[in-house]
Parts: structure tokens; C-alpha cells; sequence
């Protein structure tokens, strides 16, 4: 049975350029669009795209972004049926969804108990296992002990990798290469996780050396309909945070994309997933692909995906919440040509990369054939210390990777944001290099080929 | 009184020598003074169904303590549909005394008062949604 709600008005629960990206698409679609603010983020783009606008609490992010009590109360007061979480803040917040829904509003997302399936990484990892989707050697389950963990690495073989259950942004990881390092890799990692994360517990993985960071985006209705949009290369990564992503991915042949494509679906399949997901493999230098974990929210790096096969995933991630069946089958997805993006941070890549908030008053935006900037920056506007750092996102789209490279360099070369400092030169180095050219790189790029 | 109007008052006022400016239209009376903080406060009404109804309600004088919603919710004037409202503009109040609730998530959050004194404006609609920060009256 179809159940069609026809969502009428959404509330973002977030801010900067995605909550921008989501207003903009509800525009697209005549859904009001309620946005959320903290003191002190008024003037911020979202507030004033939004057709309403509403102060949730002071300036501290727990008191307001991560404020599930004055997002929902927003919600219900301003009459809205659902609620998009965009990515980060309450976005992966199993509780958050299910409090929505009780609050008889629309999550868009998957369901709860997905969120919490998926953001545990062994019990990810074990569905994966489930779902026949090859997996890293590792533990099985958890690790009880440092004898434990000592035992399992013999097992697996060094170099492992121990890695928190419920970790993420590249924390509470270590790198253990023989033995008699485990024991104080161990307990760094669980104290890391802890204070990152509240949850000590760890798994191990063995650790792949140079591995390349590519990962499926699959879209899912509410009536078992679950289809693949291609993959996405995330290699070029500064200490496990994305800087640069393309699609397709030079590296994969047509049957290594059918594999892991197959694969990708079937888990979501298996695990009854909605919306839009993305699964995140590492393949080894032999082409061989290993299911690290699930991202159950839209990402950051969407955009390129929707450059190559023409979907609009926001938009779609809409749609499914309100109930409709895809309008695509696997066969209707094609992909087209190549894309790029790069991330602009407010940062100082000669400092550390060092944040660098502070006011914008000149911002030219490069522009042309197959250009596209997602951003909350506009003349005048000032960016905020409170926040990430992540200001723009520059996006290309030729028909050939050569031509992708080239229009970047364009725009990199014509975009200017200032005063403030951004790693706009930085971007540019990686897109001149000549291994990232040649497509000669991995998760290792940044620190092979920078000093920093 | 428009919001634009008020934005021509300031202007004319700083563009002359005059430091007090006041004007008077029906029951709104606005004064404007150059040396002094002007405090300018604009609510906005939300009206669910999607209506936007938005009326202004511009709040121009330094004259007391701003008592602010600390959170986001539904503003009450009474404990009940059917009970009187707390408190009534010129009436007397004692620090501590509840003067109105901020309603979220079925829960009643009551809201007393800062200071002792009068209240002089109360500038939410009862069962209007209020946002965090948003003046809810002032005491003088």
C-alpha cells in the first residue's frame, strides 16, 4: 500500500551548507522549510533561505544543535511534519530518530534501530558477515582483554589495526605492527574511545597498507526497493578526514564496480535499510575489497554522485520519507562522465591546519560549464568559531577525468575568499600533482606527498 | 507600525541634531534617544498550518528588565484555558513569583519572575510559539 504523505513542511536540524543544500531542494518541491538556529548563528545563510526561522538555545552546540528537547519542541510549535538531519549533529543519533517519530514526525533517515545497528562497527561488521560482504579479517566481536586482543592478532596476523566500537572520525584507532607494542596501543585506544565517544569497547581489523577509500552510495525505499548510485574515491584523506573525493573511481574495473556494487545492495537489502546509505570498502593493491562500515545519513560528499548519474539524493532521501516507491531501477542508473570536489576549510595548512574563522568579505566563486558550489558563505557573512570548519565545497563535473582535472584547476585558480585563510592552495597542489594526475595514490597521498 | 517605518525614525533621528525623538500612533508610542542603547526588538507569531502570519511587535524602550524564554516552546499566559492569566500589565510582582510558562514537549515550564516590580509589556501571544531568548515581558 502506498502511503503518501505529501510533506508540507520540514524542519533542518542543522546548519551551513547542507542545511542550505536541504532548504534549497524543499524549495524545489514546494515543502515549507523551518530552519533551527543557535544564538549568535542569526545571520547565517540557512536562517535567512528558511521560511521560517526559529532560536533554539545559546551558543553551545549541546544546547542547541545537539538539543533533541528544543529541536523537537521547534518542530511540533512550528507545525512541521519531519525532520532532516543533514550529516554530523543528530544525524546518527539513534535516540533522536526515535524520539521523532514518537513525536509523530517524519525522521528522514533510516529507522532507529538501523542507526544503531550500523553505528555499532562489530555489530556492522558482523551483518556484513551476515550478508555474505567480504569484511577485513579481524576479531569476532569485541575484544575482552589485552590477552584477547594478543590472541586474535596472532590469528590475523600484523600489522592490525584496534579500533573503537562506536568510533569515528579516525578516533580512538591505533596501529599496532608487532606484539610488543599491542598492550599500550590497547589501552590508548580504549581511553580515547571512552573520552571520544563514552564506550571503551574495541574490535581489530588487520590492517591493510595503502588501501584506496572507495564507497557505494545506495538508495533504498520503504518497500524493499534498493538500488546502487556508483561509487565514490575518497583515497585523498589528511588523517582520516576526507579533502578531496571523485566519481567514478579510476581504479575500478567494470567487475570489480558490479561486485561491490552487488555487495553493497545486498546488505542494505539484508538489514531492510531506508533512504540513503553509503557503504565504505577499502581495496588492497590486489583489487580486493573489504566492508569497513556503513554511513546511514547523506554525506558530505553527495554532490559528486549526483553530478554523475543526474539523481538528486536530498531530494530523494525526501521522497522515500514520504513514502514513495524509487522511480529508478538499478538498470535506469548510469553513469556519466567524472567528477571532483573539493573541500574549501577555513584553515592554515602551513599552521597545522590551524582553524581559521573569522569575517568574509571577498568571495568570488568560480562559475562556468559543469561548476558547482555548495556553500553557506555570502559577502559579509563571518565564519564562526563555533562550527566546523568546512566553508564551501567546489564541485566539477567533465566528461573525462582530464577534463575534470582541468576545470578544478580553473576554479581553484578563480575562486578567492578572504580575508580569512583556506586551504584553497592546498586543494590546488593535490590537483596538480602528478601522481593524483596519473591516478597513482591511496589513503597514504597527503603524507607521502606533503610535508606537514 | 512598520518595521521600515521605525528604520526611517532612526535615520532621520541620526541625520539631525536632536538627540530624543518621539511619536505617538494610536496606542503605540515610540521614543527614540541617541545616546542611549536603543533596543529594538521585533517578534515574530507562528501560526501552525502554514499560515504566516507574522504581526510585529516592535518593543522600543530601555525601561526595565527583560524577562527571556530560556527555551524554545509554546508561551501561556494561564495555567489553563480556563484559568486567568498570571499576571496583567501594571500589575505588581515579587521576585520568584511565576508570571508564565513556556511550554515543550508536554512539559510546563514555569517562568518566575527576576525582580520585584511592575509589569509593563508582555510581548508574546498566549499559545504563541516563542523562540530561545525571545523577551517575554518586561518588569519595571
Amino acid at each position: 500500500m502506498k502511503i503518501i504523505n505529501m510533506l508540507k513542511k520540514i524542519l533542518i536540524a542543522n546548519r551551513g551548507e547542507i542545511a542550505v543544500r536541504i532548504i534549497r531542494a524543499c524549495n524545489e518541491m514546494d515543502i515549507l522549510t523551518v530552519a533551527v538556529y543557535a544564538a549568535g548563528d542569526e545571520s547565517s545563510l540557512h536562517v535567512q533561505l528558511a521560511d521560517e526561522a526559529i532560536c533554539i538555545g545559546p551558543r553551545s552546540m549541546q544546547e542547541s544543535y545537539l538539543n533533541m528537547t528544543a529541536i523537537l519542541s521547534a518542530a511540533i510549535a512550528t507545525g512541521s511534519e519531519a525532520v532532516h538531519p543533514g550529516f554530523g549533529f543528530l544525524s546518527e543519533n539513534p535516540e533522536f530518530a526515535a524520539r521523532c517519530v514518537e513525536c509523530g514526525l517524519v525522521f528522514i533517515g533510516p529507522k532507529a534501530q538501523m542507526i544503531l545497528d550500523m553505528g555499532d562497527k562489530a555489530r556492522a561488521r558482523a551483518l556484513a558477515i551476515k550478508a555474505k560482504v567480504p569484511v577485513i579479517q579481524g576479531s569476532t566481536g569485541v575484544l575482552k582483554s589485552v590477552d584477547d586482543a594478543k590472541r586474535t592478532a596472532k590469528k590475523i596476523k600484523y600489522p592490525v589495526l584496534i579500533k573503537a566500537v562506536s568510533g569515528g572520525g579516525g578516533k580512538g584507532m591505533r596501529v599496532v605492527e608487532r606484539e610488543e607494542e599491542l598492550e599500550m596501543a590497547y589501552k590508548t585506544a580504549q581511553f580515547e574511545a571512552q573520552t571520544s565517544f563514552g564506550d571503551p569497547t574495541l574490535y581489530m581489523e588487520r590492517y591493510i597498507i595503502k588501501p584506496k577509500h572507495i564507497e557505494f552510495q545506495i538508495l533504498a525505499d520503504k518497500f524493499g526497493n534498493v538500488i546502487h548510485l556508483g561509487e565514490r574515491d575518497c583515497s585523498i584523506q589528511r588523517r582520516n578526514q576526507k579533502v578531496l573525493e571523485e566519481a567514478p573511481s579510476i581504479f575500478l574495473s567494470e567487475k570489480l564496480r558490479l561486485q561491490m556494487g552487488e555487495a553493497a545492495v545486498r546488505l542494505a537489502k539484508n538489514v531492510d535499510y531506508e533512504g540513503v546509505g553509503t557503504i565504505e570498502y577499502l581495496v588492497d593493491a590486489a583489487g580486493d575489497f573489504f566492508f569497513i562500515e556503513m554511513n546511514t545519513r547523506i554525506q558530505v560528499e553527495h554532490p559528486i554522485t549526483e553530478m554523475i548519474t543526474g539523481i538528486d539524493l536530498v531530494k530523494e532521501q525526501i521522497k522515500v520519507a514520504d513514502g514513495e516507491k524509487l522511480a529508478y531501477r538499478q538498470r535506469d542508473v548510469k553513469l556519466s562522465g567524472h567528477a571532483i570536489e573539493c573541500r574549501i576549510n577555513a584553515e592554515d595548512p602551513a599552521k597545522q591546519f590551524r582553524p581559521c574563522p573569522g569575517p568574509v568579505d571577498v568571495i568570488f566563486f568560480p562559475g562556468g560549464n559543469g561548476v558547482r558550489i555548495d556553500s553557506a558563505l555570502y559577502p559579509g557573512c563571518s565564519v564562526s568559531p563555533s562550527y566546523d570548519s568546512m566553508i564551501a565545497k567546489i564541485i566539477v563535473h567533465g566528461t573525462n577525468r582530464a577534463e575534470a582535472i582541468a576545470k578544478m584547476k580553473r576554479c581553484l585558480e578563480e575562486c578567492i575568499i578572504g580575508p580569512i585563510t583556506t586551504n584553497i592552495d592546498f586543494q590546488y597542489e593535490i590537483i596538480n600533482n602528478t601522481s593524483y594526475i596519473n591516478g597513482d595514490f591511496d589513503t597514504s597521498f597527503i603524507p607521502t606527498h606533503f610535508k606537514l | 507600525m512598520e518595521i521600515k517605518n521605525i528604520e526611517s525614525l532612526i535615520k532621520l533621528l541620526n541625520e539631525s541634531d536632536l538627540t530624543v525623538l518621539e511619536v505617538q500612533e494610536g496606542d503605540l508610542r515610540i521614543r527614540i534617544e541617541k545616546k542611549k542603547d536603543v533596543v529594538i526588538k521585533q517578534q515574530s507569531e507562528y501560526v501552525s498550518n502554514g499560515n504566516m502570519d507574522t504581526r510585529a511587535i516592535a518593543e522600543v524602550e530601555e525601561i526595565g528588565h527583560k524577562v527571556i524564554s530560556p527555551l524554545v516552546g509554546n508561551f501561556y499566559a494561564s495555567i489553563s484555558p480556563s484559568e486567568p492569566p498570571f499576571v496583567k500589565v501594571g500589575q505588581a510582582v515579587t521576585e520568584g513569583q511565576v508570571i508564565c510558562i513556556v511550554e515543550a514537549m508536554k512539559v510546563m515550564n514555569e517562568i518566575v519572575a527576576p525582580v520585584s516590580g511592575v509589569v509593563r509589556v508582555i510581548n508574546a501571544q498566549n499559545g504563541a510559539v516563542v523562540e530561545f531568548g525571545q523577551v517575554l515581558l518586561v518588569i519595571e
